[in-house]
């Protein structure tokens, strides 16, 4: 009877809580790092981030992502020639519950 | 269905299957027999089965994330992860689970050997699964193992029980009067773990309701209702002495294909985002809310409680007076009565919904968004709803319109989702802005409206924190650390609390440098915001304080909807810029006190804030609507 409540079930999916700077975001200054927080643990060496600016695509390698140690929480480090006006940041990560997942979040450089 | 929820339910129910008839053996005389020989037959060929799709589940592991990740990378994620891991783990056992089935030798040790390792395999079925999400979390973590371990238990039995049944023998009655005095604590124990895991997972009667996770776990509560109404009828079965061995059996029956009804229900679901994390698109033109239906209708509200207490009340007289003579009529008269209770109050304590009403916010509160809808509110309401908000507007005084008063306490009564479904579509006499402003910018709008009326609101905030009363969002932030790495306030949330300075006057800066100088060992972090000139010549000092230049006084302006205070309530908006103002931010993000320098003169000292911080320490996360509309 307990089938109901499959807890497989009830925890699905590996999804972004937070980002820094924050999605659909208008900031200031162009960053010159980014955070991700995941909802649940993440492989780190298995798991990618690329960003799509204006001007370029950034594919980022594994080992320049700097995770916490929960897996929860990437850090990364832009580099200097990156600043652009739009960003579009695209993740892919593999849960560590085995299930891979991918998304993306936008945020906007304000004009000056 | 994605492949591998398909494969890991056939191969779940299998081997519970399987476990369930090598179960058998320990519930009925070992001794072997032809029938028996059959049972040991079905158990091996279906552990041989659950083998084969071990395999399969490897393959379909190793293929879902060649697309991911580099080439070749795919198969060494089997053997570098923890999710391979166990896989891998739970083949190994299966393989020798099945070595032992298929050994002829069968014996007692054969036999309890066989028993720990398929439990070792449905614990790997378990630990495989998103239970590794809540690692953090150790009582939702224990609370899902033992639940999928009870679960497959009562699988295995039922499954089992109906396989002995239909092999024409008799002795399964014995098994399952054995099974049955286990299954009632383990039931009860499955369902108060799968209440509390999914008190979890939906966190919302919305989200029960409106989203397919929600739906499709009241399919499976549908299912689990039927399996328990037939346990139960089995129960009720076993306890007469002269009962019919067919009619056991079809209850039995009954039960193991809700079972698995249930199962299919669960490998959907596997596939679909949990209610606490979709967004809820309502399907109805009305929400329960009772307070808010008081507030906005007393009188009205007020009435139909008074006439649906009426109806009720003159139902059960009627009942009592006739319950003796005219029992039927007399119990349908107080169903009547209940009924039309039901009918008067019910619409009376709703409001209208729409489909928006629990969508979340795209934009957090933040500095920025919040500023930029009040830049949109000055190009697009002020006409209507006036320079402050009070409704005055010179379009509204022309046309003799009545535009809500967006500063008074309605305001924060309806959820974002109700406010961005009227920008969007209108409401009244109010035109809909989708054609006008993008979807972003009717959520900044939304947060300075929100601002504008916690604003008000936030004269209850006093220089002494209400204890468990956290309500007042802080308003986030971003600014960049001395590394040049930027920070928003809201990381500090659930880490440390904040005291928040914010400084509009140069010569409030002595108080900061007061602090900057003597702050050891705060039980807050720092955080001054001022023009950034100011703040050149500051020296931190021992305390590990941030110092935010605030150029274009975003940050100032938009948490200078947080200074009214009961002494200074400015409720026409007509003051100027307080000096100096001061809040204490709790460690889950709420403002909790505020002090400012046109009230409180000397400010208060380190040790006076100690006290107060310390006095917060021991509170915990208290949940509140506000601020997780906008996480």
């Amino acid at each position: 009877m307990g089938w109901g409540f499959m807890p497989w079930s009830v925890l699905a999916h590996a999804h972004l809580l937070g980002s820094e700077p924050p999605a659909n975001a208008v900031i200031a200054q162009a960053p010159q790092q980014l955070r991700l927080k995941f909802s649940e643990p993440v492989e780190k060496n298995f798991s990618r981030v690329q960003i799509q600016t204006d001007k370029e695509l950034l594919v980022l390698p594994a080992n320049s992502l700097q995770w916490d140690a929960a897996g929860k929480s990437v850090q990364i480090q832009l580099p200097a020639h990156a600043v652009a006006t739009n960003y579009q940041v695209q993740w892919s990560i593999l849960a560590k519950d085995g299930h891979p997942g991918k998304g993306r979040l936008n945020f906007k450089v304000k004009p000056h | 269905m994605d492949a591998s929820v398909a494969l890991r339910g056939l191969q779940t129910a299998l081997l519970a299957f399987a476990l369930g008839l090598a179960c058998l053996s320990h519930l009925l005389p070992l001794t072997p027999t032809p029938g028996k020989q059959v049972t040991w037959a079905w158990r091996n060929r279906c552990l041989a089965i659950v083998l084969l799709l071990q395999g399969l589940r490897l393959a379909d592991r190793a293929w879902s994330v060649q697309d991911l990740l580099a080439p070749g990378a795919s198969m060494l994620s089997v053997f570098q992860t923890y999710s391979g891991m166990v896989l891998l783990g739970q083949a190994l056992v299966l393989l020798l689970a099945c070595g032992l089935a298929f050994w002829q030798h069968a014996g007692r040790l054969q036999s309890w050997s066989l028993l720990v390792l398929l439990m070792l395999a449905m614990m790997g079925m378990g630990l495989s699964g998103h239970v590794v999400s809540a690692s953090e979390d150790a009582t939702l973590s224990m609370a899902a193992i033992v639940h999928v371990l009870l679960a497959q238990m009562w699988l295995a039995g039922v499954l089992a029980l109906l396989f002995q049944a239909r092999q024409s023998s008799s002795d399964w009655l014995v098994a399952l009067a054995r099974f049955s005095k286990w299954a009632l604590p383990g039931m009860v124990l499955l369902l108060l773990s799968g209440v509390f895991i999914s008190l979890w997972s939906v966190a919302s009667w919305p989200g029960l309701l409106a989203t397919p996770y929600g739906s499709l776990l009241l399919l499976k509560l549908l299912f689990v209702a039927g399996a328990l109404w037939c346990a139960w009828q089995l129960r009720r079965r076993l306890s007469e002495p002269q009962h019919s061995l067919k009619q056991t059996a079809t209850w039995l029956g009954s039960e193991a294909g809700l079972a698995l009804s249930v199962l299919a229900a669960a490998s959907v679901l596997a596939a679909t985002v949990p209610a606490a994390h979709d967004t809820i698109v309502w399907p109805l033109s009305f929400r329960w809310a009772p307070v808010i239906a008081w507030w906005q209708d007393p009188v009205g509200t007020a009435q139909a409680w008074a006439w649906g207490a009426a109806s009720f009340l003159v139902g059960a007289a009627l009942w009592w007076l006739w319950r003796q003579r005219r029992a039927r009529t007399a119990l349908g008269l107080l169903w009547l009565g209940v009924l039309a209770a039901l009918g008067l109050v019910l619409p009376a304590t709703t409001i209208p919904a729409y489909p928006t009403t629990y969508m979340h916010s795209s934009a957090r509160l933040d500095a920025v968004s919040v500023m930029a809808g009040q830049a949109l509110y000055g190009k697009h309401c002020v006409g209507c709803h006036g320079v402050h908000g009070h409704g005055d507007g010179p379009v509204a005084n022309d046309h003799n319109l009545q535009p809500a008063n967006l500063t008074e306490p309605h305001v924060s009564w309806h959820t974002h989702g109700d406010m961005f479904w009227w920008l969007s579509h209108g409401k009244g006499m109010m035109p809909g802005f989708a054609d006008v402003l993008t979807e972003d910018e009717r959520w900044h709008l939304i947060n300075w409206l929100i601002a504008l009326s916690l604003g008000y609101e936030a004269r209850t905030v006093t220089q002494t924190p209400a204890p468990f009363n956290p309500w007042l969002p802080s308003i986030d932030f971003r600014f960049q650390m001395d590394n040049n790495n930027f920070m928003s306030l809201s990381e500090w949330r659930g880490l440390h609390p904040v005291h928040l300075i914010i400084v509009n006057q140069e010569s409030e800066l002595q108080r900061v440098r007061v602090l900057l100088d003597k702050m050891t060992g705060f039980p807050a972090q720092l955080v001054v915001v001022s023009r950034p000139e100011w703040l050149k010549d500051l020296v931190k000092g021992p305390c590990e304080a941030i110092l935010v230049g605030d150029p274009q006084g975003e940050i100032a302006r938009a948490w200078a909807h947080y200074r009214r205070s009961f002494a200074t309530p400015d409720l026409l908006n007509e003051e100027s810029v307080v000096p100096r103002m001061e809040f204490l931010i709790d460690r889950f993000g709420f403002v909790r006190a505020r002090w400012r320098s046109d009230e409180t003169p000397s400010a208060l000292s380190l040790d006076e804030l100690k006290v107060i911080y310390d006095s917060l320490a021991p509170e915990g996360e208290i949940k509140s609507a506000a601020i997780h509309q906008h996480d």
